[in-house]
């Protein structure tokens, strides 16, 4: 009987039911299309996390292993194993005929690389695990990324000079499947056999390059159980943190983290379009239970009890949910696709659309879940009917109206679990969390103020502004539900391109006054005196040369420092985080004064140069995020092995460091005269550079110092600029689905509101109005709401905007005029459409209803 | 003044029946006068009534008050015509829910853009004995309240025709008598034409005429 009564008057009042459908489904689209692409990443990581590491395992070290550390992982890997080694560094290159210069990421190679994945040729050749077909060993040759074609107008047969050897262009790569997604390359790609490294002298004491040891497991089978047990051995015997073992698995995960962490947002974005879908569903179901008040009181009358009413809207609530699970799936086969392709112009992974049954049910858990929560606080009210209150018609006409605001707190505590789940992170989810409250809070705070604001206009104008005004502040529920509907989309829709804009303009700013031209690293010590005097005659002054030196902390406080296992399954995004900031190696440097990128935020500057005479131990200073990371603080005593000495600092100050800067800048930087002695390159920046100097540097480090490596910031920034603006694409698509909700959600609530007020709008007419008079009014009252609504959500984005520039991005904030101006215009336009859709019936009916109740 | 009906037809369809409601009917009723329609359920009382408001056009026929042919009167003048000459009172009240009492009393003299709005309207509710009941909203009135406040209304722009329909039909019968009594007392001493619609005989019989609608035709019955 319940089942029946549901269905039944579910279908009476199947318009209302039909946009509460609608409203639910949009809330759905966005986490579909997000659980969509979670899978499509998971499945391509599942699938190619071998062919990303081009191995089942991979030890690497950004320095060259030790005797005892290679005697340790023979012993252990050796029998279970073949192996590959792979070095990876940045290096210029030098086209010979064209003798153009650019950095490359050079990849030497041996005959066995790769264990798994493949190289495809321009010839159509392809190097995988062919073993007739195998890299050219003998004679020196390199495989490029066709960027370098570009950039160093190399040909096939061309040659490219690396360090000492002339290289030829024997082949162009057309697909690397180790290639994964990276917000910005820094250099593209050369692979050189490993026999000609040596003699290209371009690893040196000091330099920057990454050695892998690469395995393949001779028992194909071996579970990941077994990998991750071998991982965790190898861990401990090689207790330096600098020291990398991943699994495929794990170097699949890491290869796709900040597409993930891009998920993760973007899963936020889509939990705001749920919640406000649920909102928007929330309103237009008090509106039905209001309405069924009377049929309510009857049926507990007929003997019905409150216990099968509660059931009966329940059902019917749980009925609507999955109904609106058919157009969001609908959609979401539209939808996904057109995200996929933004991601792709961004990646050159190939992710594939995959919408499995788990993500269907999973969002059709979230979304009833969220749905029932959000109603059932009503149904609990509906315990206080009594059927007696058909006496009291009144009372009856009053509506539904919520008593205990407290009956939200299950539906508070879903929406944090749901926001830490879906940002992986505590941290991340607690503040969106908080800032969703927060802003809600505000809103409706801010609201309430424009309401009393508008209070003051009730005596003011024609009475056609009087009565809007006084409808829209009496009914302040109403007017207060869309106002933070469409506070909360407007800010999503603007809070995007505020950060977007401000960033680019602080870059284009910092590039043309305070960002490097050029980045030089790996200056050897006696290279240094060489380098300053022959740019200072070049009249381009080598400027912020910085020591650097390799060390590898071992105890903090007395205890060992010991890394986090690595084949961890994290559940955050924090821990992954922490693990991967423990385990590296560090890069130190020693200065008195700061640059002009940081400042001291806690403790005091450094007393001055250090004096090893004396009994006090040398400080240091270190990066707040860093060291709030690593659970550092002021006067911790670190111990660091310096080049196999070890040293003991106290920690003296914390800094900020502005990053984006490009200065060179340190997470920990010593006194100045305590390892100065200590072995180091350097690094240094050329500033105001155009293109045909910083060519000529190129060129001349290139000839001259081949083991010096520069770095084009400019084009760098330009990458990474280019990379974010298409990324966030994906952003902006989800706050325009925030947008379409809240529209939508305007639809329901305005059409509803005037069909209630149809009474209202014909007593009107009867009393001498004219229809214009009533289309001036409802369109004074909604756009007025709506207008406010969208300005106050701008006004809050360039409020968070420049909170969040500067707090993570230590960036200045700039005002973006188009996306305020899309959506003013935007609303304007959709709210005079709505309105006219939502008023039209009724304003142009003959007001004889209001005779007809009596007839 | 007065108001003529002459030759009045309405019908409605019903599917594809078409029903006569208002057959051909002709009355006259003169100014300052109080003529009660009775007549049992679906008899047509009410589409009399949104006929002679000009809220519906007859099929034959025409509406004068005071000469002036409301049939041959195009939307806007009759709108404007409604306004300035008519008034109504609802059986439901039919109150807007967001103004206060003397807002919703004020709305037709704003409406129409008078002058003196907020004084008129307090004098003519207190003179309803509801001048403690000011800035309450409907939903904080009585339903005997409810009515009173939709009679001052009614009468606050001075109607030279008042048309009400079952004005006493949601009240207890006390208080619909008590406020019925004030509604004849105000009614006669402004000297308005009133046209109203009951289904009460005692009610019809306090009026100075009674008109039965019976079949489709008006026709005159004694108290």
């Amino acid at each position: 009987m319940i089942f029946k009564l549901a269905l039944r008057e579910l279908f009476r009042h199947r318009a209302l039911n039909f946009i509460l459908i609608l409203n639910l489904s949009l809330g759905l689209i966005g986490f579909l299309s997000i659980e969509a692409f979670k899978t499509s990443i998971e499945n391509f990581i599942q699938n190619n996390s071998k062919q990303i590491l081009s191995a089942d395992l991979a030890v690497s070290v950004r320095r060259s292993f030790t005797e005892p550390e290679n005697a340790l992982i023979r012993q252990t890997l050796d029998p279970v194993s073949e192996k590959s080694i792979l070095y990876d560094f940045f290096a210029m290159g030098s086209s010979v005929p064209a003798g153009v210069s650019k950095l490359l990421l050079i990849k030497a190679i041996d005959d066995r690389y790769p264990f798994y994945g493949s190289l495809k040729l321009s010839s159509g050749k392809e190097l995988n695990q062919d073993p007739s077909f195998r890299f050219p060993q003998d004679r020196p040759i390199l495989w490029a990324y066709p960027e370098v074609q570009y950039y160093l107008k190399a040909q096939i047969g061309d040659r490219i000079k690396l360090g000492n050897v002339e290289f030829e262009v024997a082949e162009y790569i057309t697909k690397d499947a180790s290639q994964t997604f990276r917000l910005a390359n820094l250099a593209p790609r050369v692979f050189i056999s490993q026999k000609w490294l040596e003699k290209t002298g371009l690893i040196q004491f000091g330099s920057t390059f990454s050695v892998s040891q690469l395995f393949k497991f001779k028992d194909s089978s071996m579970n990941q159980k077994a990998i991750d047990e071998i991982v965790v051995q190898l861990e401990k015997q090689l207790p330096d943190p600098g020291i990398q073992i991943e699994s495929s698995e794990s170097a699949g995960k890491s290869s796709l983290r900040q597409l993930q962490y891009l998920t993760d947002y973007l899963g936020l974005s889509s939990l705001i379009v749920l919640l406000l879908s649920s909102l928007g569903g929330l309103y237009l179901f008090r509106l039905y239970l209001s309405k069924k008040l009377k049929d309510m009181a009857i049926e507990r009358v007929l003997g019905i009890t409150t216990f099968e009413i509660q059931k009966i809207y329940l059902l019917q609530s749980f009925i609507l949910s999955s109904l609106a699970l058919i157009p969001a799936l609908l959609c979401t086969v539209l939808f996904l696709p057109l995200m996929i392709q933004l991601i792709q112009q961004v990646t050159p992974i190939n992710l594939k659309a995959t919408l499995t049954v788990s993500s269907v049910i999973m969002a059709f858990s979230l979304s009833t879940l969220i749905h029932l929560l959000m109603v059932a606080p009503y149904l609990y009210e509906l315990q206080k009917l009594k059927p007696n209150q058909l006496f009291q018609e009144q009372r009856l006409q009053q509506g539904f109206h919520l008593q205990n605001p407290f009956l939200y707190a299950p539906l508070l505590i879903a929406i944090y679990g749901l926001c830490i789940w879906t940002s992986h992170s505590f941290k991340i989810g607690g503040i969106f969390f908080a800032t969703l409250i927060a802003v809600s809070c505000l809103f409706v705070g801010l609201g309430w103020l424009c309401l009393q604001a508008l209070r003051l206009l009730q005596n003011k104008g024609p009475w056609q502004i009087r009565f809007s005004m006084k409808g829209l502040y009496r009914k302040k529920e109403q007017s207060l539900t869309l106002f933070a509907v469409l506070c909360l989309s407007s800010l999503l829709l603007n809070l995007l391109p505020q950060i977007k804009t401000s960033l680019k303009k602080d870059f284009e700013i910092s590039q043309d006054k305070k960002i490097p031209s050029l980045f030089l690293f790996d200056i050897q010590d006696e290279q240094l005196p060489e380098l300053i005097k022959d740019f200072k005659s070049l009249e381009m002054p080598l400027q912020n040369i910085t020591p650097m030196v390799r060390a590898r902390l071992l105890q903090v406080n007395g205890k060992n420092f010991e890394k986090v296992n690595s084949s961890n399954n994290y559940q955050t995004r924090e821990e992954e985080q922490d693990a991967r900031f423990r385990n590296r190696g560090l890069n130190l440097t020693f200065r008195g004064e700061l640059l002009e990128s940081e400042e001291i935020i806690s403790g005091p500057p450094f007393p001055g140069p250090y004096k090893s005479d004396g009994p006090e131990k040398p400080f240091v200073s270190i990066e707040k995020s860093y060291a709030d990371r690593m659970g550092f603080k002021i006067h911790d005593r670190l111990i660091f092995d310096i080049q196999g000495l070890e040293i003991e600092a106290e920690v003296l100050n914390f800094r900020r460091i502005k990053w984006n800067s490009f200065q060179p800048n340190f997470l920990i930087s010593f006194q100045p005269g305590a390892i100065d002695e200590a072995p180091k390159t350097y690094i240094a920046t050329l500033k105001s550079l155009d293109e045909v100097q910083k060519q000529k540097v190129m060129s001349y480090l290139s000839d001259k110092f081949p083991n010096v490596s520069s770095l084009d910031v400019g084009r760098t920034v330009d990458e990474i600029l280019t990379t974010s603006e298409k990324m966030s694409w994906s952003l902006e698509l989800m706050s325009a689905l925030a947008l379409i909700t809240g529209m939508l959600i305007l639809y329901s609530i305005i059409q509803n509101q005037i069909r209630s007020r149809q009474w209202e709008l014909n007593l009107l007419k009867i009393l001498g109005s004219s229809g214009k008079d009533l289309n001036e009014s409802l369109f004074f009252e909604f756009i007025t709401i709506s207008l406010l609504a969208s300005l106050l959500g701008i006004a809050i984005s360039v409020l968070v905007s420049t909170f969040l520039l500067n707090q993570l991005f230590d960036s200045v904030w700039s005002f973006d005029w188009k996306a305020p101006l899309i959506t003013v215009t935007m609303t304007l336009v959709m709210g005079v459409i709505i309105v006219y859709l939502a008023s039209r019936k009724v304003v142009q009916e003959k007001p004889l209803v209001l005779l007809r109740e009596s007839e | 003044m007065s108001l003529q009906i002459s030759e009045l037809k309405k019908s409605f369809f019903q599917g594809a029946q078409q029903i006569q409601i208002l057959k051909s009917l002709n009355a006259e009723i003169h100014e300052g006068e109080i003529v009660a329609i009775v007549g049992r359920s679906g008899s047509g009382k009410s589409t009399l009534l949104s006929l002679l408001a000009g809220l519906e056009r007859p099929d034959h026929g025409e509406i004068k008050i005071n000469g002036q042919n409301m049939t041959a009167m195009d939307e806007n003048q009759i709108t404007k015509f409604r306004a300035e000459n008519l008034s109504f009172v609802f059986q439901q009240y039919h109150l807007i829910s967001h103004l206060t009492a003397l807002e919703n009393v004020m709305m037709p003299l704003e409406i129409l853009k008078q002058k003196d709005i907020q004084v008129r309207a307090e004098k003519l509710l207190t003179e309803l004995g509801l001048g403690h009941r000011l800035d309450h909203f409907p939903h904080q009135l009585s339903g005997g309240e409810s009515q009173r406040v939709a009679i001052a209304r009614a009468l606050i722009t001075e109607p030279k025709v008042l048309l009400a329909d079952e004005p006493s039909g949601n009240l207890d019968s006390e208080t619909g008598d008590s406020v019925m009594d004030l509604f004849f007392d105000l009614v006669k001493r402004k000297k308005m034409t009133t046209v109203l619609v009951t289904h009460s005989e005692s009610l019809a019989n306090k009026c100075q005429r009674k008109l039965r609608l019976q079949n489709g035709i008006l026709q005159e019955s004694v108290h």
